[in-house]
């Protein structure tokens, strides 16, 4: 007697199977493929049995070598009986393998296994309405405790002996599909394929249009090579070779023509069998099933409830982002008054000393004015960025984040920007330059390039660090969150613009749509958010020594030569003057253009340029905030922030989009389209706030 | 139940998979199930999206963020697609 036995995989095959033959095993590979083959004999009452352990599946398709082997081993070889193993845990999923091999084999055993994990899981499974159901034997088993395993053989054995075959219950289709199942059966019922296919089967594989069906094999004579080498453990398996002889077509041609031409494509019809069998098994699964804990709602399922609602979902992130900002505000305040004064200290114990070691007066005044009125500039907004980096660590390690960023594509949607192109602008808030190069992904090159150009209106961690320094320095409480907040919601608004205005530069395909897997909600722990905070914090001191301090002596000397004049006469005073046709507009004077020319090769430049113009170090009592407060209003601290935030992120991001896109003309574009827009912008927010009254 | 899943993505929204659960009426198991199933048979493709931390440096493995990377996150999207197949099996129904 011949035994097959199936199963998804981990369903405990392989320990059924190593129980019954015990050593008497043979291990070799499926003819032509990588594919594992194990057979053994046992020995019951007075008969040899040959057991095959087939490969373990999912389904019956032909779109693995592993279903392939197992379909074709049951049809060509057609064992006197199928055991199926099936996992009590998951029998929604393993039925649905069975449903197949039921219709390609009208003698099989259940295996019901993995009862112990069903039983801690609250699941029932009643085996006799089971049986019922499928109108086949069912044997419970948990094989890894030996249990059952000798009954669910007793079992096979009394089936292959059986005269007559069962009847295993038979998936009923829609009546439209079968009326075309029974068309094509008519049809192939007088091909001698009738003979060695089941019918039902045979059909729906015709009308899947499947691959595999219509070949001819010969089975070459199976050469048994029963030496045991030394180092191995098991006999090595037959031999068995099946040769290709011919693929014949089926009849059906016109008949799979005329259900083409009613929209009834291969697809379709596998589309609408596989649902089918899906139907069937939720159709009679509460038979014979009783879950005792439902999978209850977790609170990730109760908040995600309102937080991913289309209508609460938009609140809460406004609320979420809120505290984010106005929390770290109000914990950075009383931090950034104490780094303040202490930078001050430090300047003037820094000039005593170099005033008291002689020290040449060029050297003292690149010291104070440049280096340390730059560089320092930066560092008194250190504690304020990392408590910054800190909320953001927080709000992204809790699971927050990836709410953030689904919520945000379904604005996108509206923008018909794609699901794709949305992610490589979330990645971009961490960094615009790996955000750019995350389009990659991206298969469309019209996607890939309207998602690079959108990328660096996306205000970037360091980028929202300085900003939310600035903000808290001008607008010190609450009214900062507002003020971030207004910013954020600026960037959104102009990505949406932008994507409506770049769909129509290059034209895009359709979006498409997607289903995310979000992770759990989780109360963030120290680590988590003290790890990724200390590198971001690092990262953004290493620039400050190496980008900012060359930047800060550029500047200095910019701002320092010709000697003896006035600062807005120096070099940088001239170049502030060239530019001050752009700033005017804006409320801008010439340092904050010079500022913003500077920012093009890293944002944080902007600050160190700020503080030698201002000449922070020149009256050390005066921190950067300070000196900033004292020479701009509000307003026009606003529009700077406006623009500080949309025009380009830094040189690296304008590197990595022309490496990217391979184009100097797209990224010229790109440039040009930030700079325009970050100062339009800038203008509407200036010429509006003056309007409302604001100064 | 994949017609279904299939009819919702034809509408081109983005779903979670717990949304997508809820409006085909089965548990978010049954639903990787069949998300399972219709990936193996072509129809969809899973995809990791997002930065992954470059070569240059590695990853916590505790907050699973790039360290030694500048600002870079390795926050990572995992969602399901349509394929191009599964694309034309929705964009097309039989009359
Ligand atoms: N709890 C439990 N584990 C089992 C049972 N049967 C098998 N296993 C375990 O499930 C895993 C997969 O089993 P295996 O026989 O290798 O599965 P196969 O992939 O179908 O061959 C192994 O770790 C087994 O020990 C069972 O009834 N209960």
């Amino acid at each position: 007697m011949k035994i097959a036995l199936v199963g998804n995989p981990n369903v405990g095959k392989s320990t059924v199977f190593n129980a019954l033959t015990g050593s008497n095993q043979q291990v070799g590979n499926w003819a032509g493929k990588t594919v594992e083959r194990k057979s053994g004999l046992i020995q019951r009452a007075n008969q040899e049995i040959e057991l095959i352990d087939l490969p373990g599946t999912y389904s019956l398709t032909a779109y693995s070598q592993e279903e392939i082997i197992t379909r074709e081993y049951i049809l060509r070889e057609k064992p006197d009986v199928v055991m199926a193993m099936v996992d009590a845990s998951n029998i929604e999923r393993n039925l649905y393998l069975v449903l197949q091999i039921l219709e390609l084999s009208p003698r099989v055993v259940i295996g019901l296994n993995m009862l112990d994990l069903a039983q801690t899981a609250g699941i029932t499974i009643r085996t006799s309405e089971l049986a019922a159901a499928l109108n086949v034997p069912v044997v419970e088993i948990v094989a890894a405790k030996g249990k059952g395993i000798e009954e669910f053989l007793t079992e096979a054995i009394r089936v292959g002996e059986l005269e007559q075959d069962l009847s295993p219950v038979e998936v009923s289709y829609p009546k439209e599909l079968e009326q075309k199942i029974q068309a094509m059966e008519d049809l192939l019922a007088k091909t001698k394929w009738a003979t060695r296919y089941p019918m039902r089967w045979l059909a729906l594989k015709r009308l899947e249009r499947d691959p595999e069906i219509g070949q001819e094999w010969k089975i070459s004579t199976s050469q048994s090579r029963k030496s045991k080498s030394k180092d191995s453990c098991c006999d090595p398996g037959d031999v068995v070779n099946y040769e290709l002889l011919e693929t014949v077509v089926l009849p059906g041609d016109d008949l799979l023509q005329t259900y083409e031409a009613e929209g009834w494509s291969k697809d379709h019809f596998e589309m609408a069998f596989a649902d089918a069998k899906y139907k069937y098994i939720s159709h009679i699964l509460p038979r014979f099933r009783t879950h005792e804990n439902p999978a209850k709602p977790t609170w990730t399922d109760l908040l995600d409830r309102w937080v991913l609602s289309p209508i609460w979902g938009y609140p809460i992130m406004f609320a979420v982002l809120a505290v984010v900002f106005w929390g770290s505000f109000v914990a950075s305040a009383p931090i950034g008054d104490a780094v303040s004064q202490g930078m001050a200290w430090t300047a003037d114990v820094l000039v005593g000393l170099l005033r008291w070691g002689h020290v040449p007066d060029f050297v003292q005044s690149l010291v104070r004015d440049g280096i340390f009125a730059g560089v320092g500039a930066v560092l008194a907004f250190v504690p304020q960025i990392a408590i910054f980096f800190a909320f953001f660590s927080f709000m992204q390690d809790s699971g927050y984040l990836a709410r953030a960023a689904f919520l945000g594509d379904r604005f996108m949607q509206l923008m018909g920007l794609h699901g794709k192109s949305f992610f490589s602008l979330v990645s971009g808030f961490g960094c615009n330059v790996p955000g750019i190069m995350a389009t990659r992904t991206l298969e469309d090159p019209k996607d890939r390039l309207i998602t690079m150009l959108i990328n660096p209106l996306i205000p970037c961690v360091p980028r929202l660090g300085v900003m939310s320094a600035v903000v808290a320095a001008f607008f010190p409480g609450s009214r900062g969150s507002v003020v971030m907040l207004s910013l954020l919601f600026l960037s959104m608004i102009l990505v949406m613009f932008s994507a409506l205005f770049l769909r129509r530069v290059v034209k895009q395909t359709e979006r498409s749509a997607f289903v995310m897997e979000l992770p759990l909600y989780h109360i963030p722990t120290m680590r988590n958010v003290l790890i990724p905070t200390w590198h971001k914090t690092y990262s953004f001191l290493k620039r400050a020594w190496t980008f900012i301090l060359v930047a800060s002596i550029v500047v200095w000397v910019l701002s320092s030569y010709p000697q003896g004049v006035p600062m807005n006469e120096t070099w940088a005073g001239d170049m502030g003057g060239w530019l001050s046709f752009i700033g005017r507009p804006l409320g801008f004077d010439w340092r904050i253009m010079v500022a913003i020319v500077f920012g093009f090769t890293a944002k944080e430049t902007t600050l160190s340029t700020l503080g030698i113009l201002y000449g922070v170090a020149a009256d050390a009592s005066q921190s950067i905030a300070q000196a900033m407060t004292g020479a701009m209003t509000p307003l026009r601290a606003f529009t700077f922030l406006v623009v500080y935030m949309l025009y380009i992120p830094c040189l690296a991001s304008v590197v990595t989009t022309y490496k990217e896109s391979g184009s100097l003309g797209w990224t010229s574009f790109g440039v040009a389209y930030n700079l325009i827009l970050s100062f339009v912008m800038g203008w509407i927010v200036f010429h509006g706030g003056m309007l409302l009254g604001f100064q | 139940m994949l017609t279904s899943i299939m009819k919702i993505l034809a509408r081109k929204e983005s779903l979670s998979m717990a949304q997508l659960a809820h409006e085909v009426g089965c548990s978010v198991r049954e639903l990787e199930n069949a998300l399972e199933q219709m990936e193996h048979m072509g129809y969809i493709r899973n995809e990791q999206f997002g930065q992954s931390c470059s070569s240059s440096c590695s990853t916590d493995r505790g907050s699973s963020q790039c360290v030694g990377c500048g600002f870079a996150s390795s926050e990572t999207y995992t969602f399901w697609v349509l394929t191009e197949r599964g694309e034309t099996l929705v964009g097309s129904n039989p009359k």
